[in-house]
């Protein structure tokens, strides 16, 4: 569904070139779910606003379903760590925004929103705004205008990174939900490596900066896994090592 | 939504013992053409009710059509700049600049081109609040967060979209609380424009009284204005709390 081949950046940091991306390559399969695991501050965050149309590589090519659509935009849908919900909105309208601007039928958009809202747990909060809402809740409501967006392909950027444990299981469990039920394509970054194992189907690691990729890792565990299971235990000590050496290396 | 009695009740206290004192000091020193007393203000704005709101309108029509048209200009001005990079170089130093001229400066000028009627006011109420304004609509233009301007160009968000919807409703609470400080600018700009050369209103009751030597008059003019002024922000105040009802939540 995506590809990216031989992906270059380079920026500019106190005047002086830092190559942030070396020719990177990647795919995620329709109704893939594929993280991308990195130490902070790799290039992860660079390379989703590439995919995502907001800046140009230095070279390198993506192709959607087999097009080329190197800086387009309008693809993916794109979630972020920060909850990004308009201040003035009520989260119902937040939820709505993709719709919205489409010009698509609200009346139909509100039904829609309303019914994932109550899935969500959030029915009773669609007339609030933002400032009153928890943290897991208005990442919930990020979750629902992504949803909201009819996008098959999901860009999430460490998005449950500034909850605490037990939020972000619960929103583990409602991506998972959303993921399966929808049909959904998710790639995923987030620097947590027990996260990468719970959900995807293969991880990807790159390397410290510049960031290429270093290894795959295929996760042929069954949702909802269990950190438990001795499987689960074994890739995570797998992919542990391979970090550590990342970091002896870097 | 009514503040309440803890709040309203010691600044209305002080208010009343500060013209208590000043009745007392006025009766000891009887002197009436230079420090009246307040109960003989009062009794004057009683008996001259009609004159005083006769003038009284004449300033806040000034005040409200400055108003109105340095928010049309000033609006308009801001959006221009934050649009495009190059009028932004070209006008927003000049602005800046320009806000430093005092508009006592201007305003003889301004009657003089304008003429003793309504327009020279206006002008001078518009001009002393324009430039704030400006400045004021472009920093709220210009604070919008980045990664709000991204996940709208994400959605494929029209530039028309990107104004109306995002950085629009964003600059809002700067635009309104720019108009607070300007509605009683305006006041001063108005009274200015009149104490120049006018007719009505009650920067020239004001002038008049004085030449006349009906101090009492002249302390009921300031009376009203301060009134006016009062008025006309808590009118963009409670504009400002029905605008932004979201900025009320989460303060308890």
């Amino acid at each position: 569904m995506l590809r990216l081949s031989g992906i270059e950046k380079g920026i500019l940091r106190n005047g002086l070139p830092l190559k942030v991306l070396a020719g990177l390559d990647l795919e995620v399969g329709e109704g893939e779910f594929v993280s991308l695991l990195g130490p902070s501050g790799c290039g992860k965050t660079t390379l989703l606003n590439i995919v995502a149309g907001l800046i140009r590589p230095d070279s390198g090519r993506i192709f959607f379903n087999g097009r080329e659509v190197s800086s387009c935009r309008g693809h993916v849908a794109y979630m972020q760590q920060d909850d990004l919900l308009l201040p003035w909105r009520t989260a119902l309208e937040n939820a709505i925004l993709g719709p919205e601007l489409k010009g698509a039928d609200l009346h139909r958009a509100r039904h829609e929103a309303e019914g994932l809202f109550h899935r969500f747990g959030l029915e009773g909060f669609e007339d609030h705004y933002p400032a009153e809402l928890s943290g897991g809740m208005r990442q919930r409501v990020a979750l629902i205008r992504t949803l909201l967006t009819g996008k098959r392909l999901f860009l999430l950027d460490e998005p449950f990174g500034s909850l605490d444990a037990m939020t972000r299981s619960v929103l583990h469990r409602y991506l998972l939900g959303v993921f399966e039920e929808f049909e959904k394509t998710i790639l995923f970054v987030t620097h947590d490596l027990e996260e990468a194992l719970l959900l995807s189907d293969r991880v990807y690691l790159l390397t410290a900066r510049p960031a290429r990729v270093k290894a795959l890792l295929e996760v042929p565990l069954p949702r909802p896994r269990d950190r438990g299971e001795p499987r689960f235990i074994r890739l995570e000590r797998e992919l542990e090592r391979l970090v550590q050496e990342e970091l002896h290396v870097a | 939504m009514w503040p309440k009695a803890r709040d309203y009740l010691p600044p209305l206290g002080l208010l009343l013992a500060l013209f208590g004192l000043w009745e007392l000091v006025a009766w000891r020193l009887e002197l009436p053409f230079i420090l009246p007393a307040p109960s003989a203000i009062f009794i004057r704005m009683a008996s001259d009710w009609l004159l005083l709101l006769r003038h009284a309108l004449v300033t806040l029509e000034e005040v409200l059509l400055g108003l109105a048209i340095a928010f049309i200009f000033g609006l308009a001005l801001a959006l221009l700049i934050f649009h495009s990079k190059t009028l932004e170089r070209a006008i927003y130093p000049l602005v800046i600049a320009v806000q430093n001229v005092p508009v006592f400066a201007i305003a003889p000028i301004l009657v003089l081109w304008l003429g003793y009627g309504l327009f020279s006011k206006v002008a001078v109420a518009a001009l002393i609040i324009f430039f704030p304004l400006v400045v004021n609509t472009v920093d709220g233009l210009r604070s919008t967060d980045r990664g709000l301007v991204d996940l709208f160009r994400v959605l494929e968000a029209s530039r028309g979209q990107l104004l109306l919807k995002l950085h629009l409703p964003h600059a809002l609470p700067f635009i309104l609380s720019g108009c607070k400080v300007g509605v009683t600018l305006a006041v001063v700009g108005a009274v200015i424009g009149e104490w120049v050369g006018s007719n009505a209103g009650l920067g020239f009751l004001m002038v008049q009284a004085n030449a006349r030597l009906k101090i009492d008059l002249l302390f009921a003019a300031i009376f009203w204005l301060a009134a006016l002024s009062i008025a006309l922000f808590g009118l963009v105040s409670a504009i400002e709390r029905a605008a932004l009802p979201w900025r009320r939540v989460g303060q308890g």
